[in-house]
């Protein structure tokens, strides 16, 4: 079945607050497999209330974000939304292993220093 | 349009939301154009009489002087300038009203970044022509 991934980043990295988070990359994929270009949407202010809102708008069937309230969690989990939270490091490493199925919540990226903005 | 192309395509950002207008600003310089904020309606006038961008982003809703207002202003002094209107959620009508005052297109917050870019493409590749015609007439 095909997925969605909701990816909070700030710059080079997953965005460490969920409520504060202004820029948010969508990628589909299957089976390990990314479907088509990542879409990147920049929002005009950070509301946790609209992630939430877009979230099921746009059928998103994985989050990967930094620290995120209960509150919006539970609404995420019970909207059928599989939630890896306090996710740390370098946004194309967790989709990457989000996409491969092998992150975990709470885990620590490390990355290489020459892996810099490129998108 | 190739990222080559792309080198010296200058963008102006006019938005008083600052974080909103820094994150275009990085994102569409990671992509090789040459981008630059202002964050209000007479900050963006000082900028274009400084150095006219290709295209011209346009909040609206800026506290001195309304995207409608620097429309307005431009149409008598740049009125070959590219400009698309950023509106928020629900502000159609006033994106219209932007489009009737010589705007080239408007785009809705928040900003899908690859719809952003090739409307800015268009916009741009649409200001060539509108050049192209002008150089035309008046070799004629």
């Amino acid at each position: 079945m095909m997925q969605k991934m909701m990816v909070l980043i700030q710059g080079d990295f997953v965005a460490p607050r969920f409520d504060l988070a202004t820029e948010v990359l969508m990628v589909q994929f299957d089976k390990g497999n990314v479907i088509g270009e990542p879409k990147m949407i920049i929002m005009e202010r950070s509301s946790d209330e609209a992630l939430c809102q877009m979230a099921v708008e746009e059928n998103i069937t994985d989050i990967i974000c930094g620290g995120i309230e209960e509150v919006h969690y539970n609404f995420l989990v019970w909207k059928k939304v599989a939630v890896l939270d306090a996710v740390i490091g370098n946004w194309r490493k967790a989709v990457e292993k989000g996409v491969a199925g092998t992150l975990s919540q709470g885990e620590i990226l490390h990355s290489n220093k020459d892996e810099s903005l490129t998108l | 349009m190739t990222t080559i192309e792309r080198n010296n395509l200058k963008v102006l950002i006019a938005d008083d939301e600052v974080e909103f207008a820094s994150t275009i600003v990085t994102r569409l310089n990671l992509r090789k154009f040459a981008a630059t904020m202002a964050n209000s309606g007479k900050e963006a006038l000082a900028a274009i009489e400084q150095d006219p961008p290709d295209v011209l982003l346009l909040d609206l809703k800026m506290p001195d002087l309304d995207g409608l207002e620097v429309l307005a202003s431009l149409k008598e002094n740049h009125p070959g300038l590219a400009v698309i209107i950023l509106t928020g959620h629900g502000s159609f009508e006033a994106g219209r009203q932007g489009m009737e005052l010589g705007a080239f297109d408007y785009i809705m917050k928040p900003v899908d970044l690859n719809l952003l870019i090739s409307k800015i493409e268009d916009a741009f590749q649409s200001k060539g022509k509108q050049s192209e015609k002008t150089d035309g007439k008046s070799a004629v």
